[in-house]
């Protein structure tokens, strides 16, 4: 499972971020100490190419967190709006033949009662708090641009 | 390299993977592609961050 497995690469993570504030610490200590010998000057470099090894490994986990999520989850979870805007292309078909529908479909602005407006949100499948971030959000404008449906955005400004 | 930073980080990353797991248990699957989403430019950024301070230290040393 996904989430499980970025569970415990996070607490990997965790655990080596805690290694290296230790390491680091010792290495601060020694780094203050006024008159260093050659012992602490090798004791630093030892303990700054361990905290060096900790910082990669952490780097390697990281790296696969992107790497696992970063093309899966797009196809893992579909996206709700590209639902919603096939539900739209259906619903906008079949309102094609009520005049009153038709032309609202077409971006006109015409008188529509509440319990109109709360039928179509639930034909097209989309609530309100989902067109109130389309309206806040360009990237998910711009994924509704992308359907090549021009209406879909007009209609959603017109119901909300 | 900032350690506290990366210990920020971890904290950050632990709380979304908490509510990563929740968002499964309630099938919430917007709510589970937005902290997917949220994660990976999370882990990016620190990606980026991590390889600029290597290159830093690199040069320092």
């Amino acid at each position: 499972m996904l989430s499980q497995e970025i569970k415990e690469k996070v607490s990997r993570m965790s655990a080596l971020v805690s290694e290296m504030q230790t390491y680091w610490m010792y290495k601060e200590k020694l780094e203050r100490i006024p008159l260093k010998g050659k012992k602490e000057d090798e004791l630093i470099r030892k303990y700054q190419d361990y905290i060096d090894s900790l910082i990669e490994q952490f780097d390697v986990l990281n790296s696969s967190i992107i790497q696992g999520i970063g093309g899966a989850a797009p196809l893992e979870v579909p996206s709700p709006v590209k639902e919603s805007s096939e539900n739209f292309k259906k619903v906008k078909a079949k309102f094609q033949k009520e005049e009153k529908k038709k032309k609202l479909f077409q971006g006109n602005y015409i008188r529509i009662s509440r319990r109109e407006k709360k039928q179509i949100l639930s034909e097209i499948n989309i609530t309100k708090k989902q067109l109130k971030e389309f309206s806040n959000s360009k990237t998910k404008k711009r994924e509704i641009y992308n359907i090549q449906d021009k209406s879909f955005w007009k209609i959603c400004e017109f119901l909300l | 390299m900032d350690i506290n930073f990366l210990q920020q980080y971890t904290k950050t990353l632990e709380e979304a993977v908490r509510r990563l797991i929740q968002t499964e248990k309630e099938n919430d699957k917007e709510g589970k592609r937005r902290i997917l989403n949220y994660i990976a430019s999370l882990s990016k950024n620190v990606d980026i961050f991590i390889k600029n301070a290597q290159s830093r230290d690199k040069r320092k040393s």
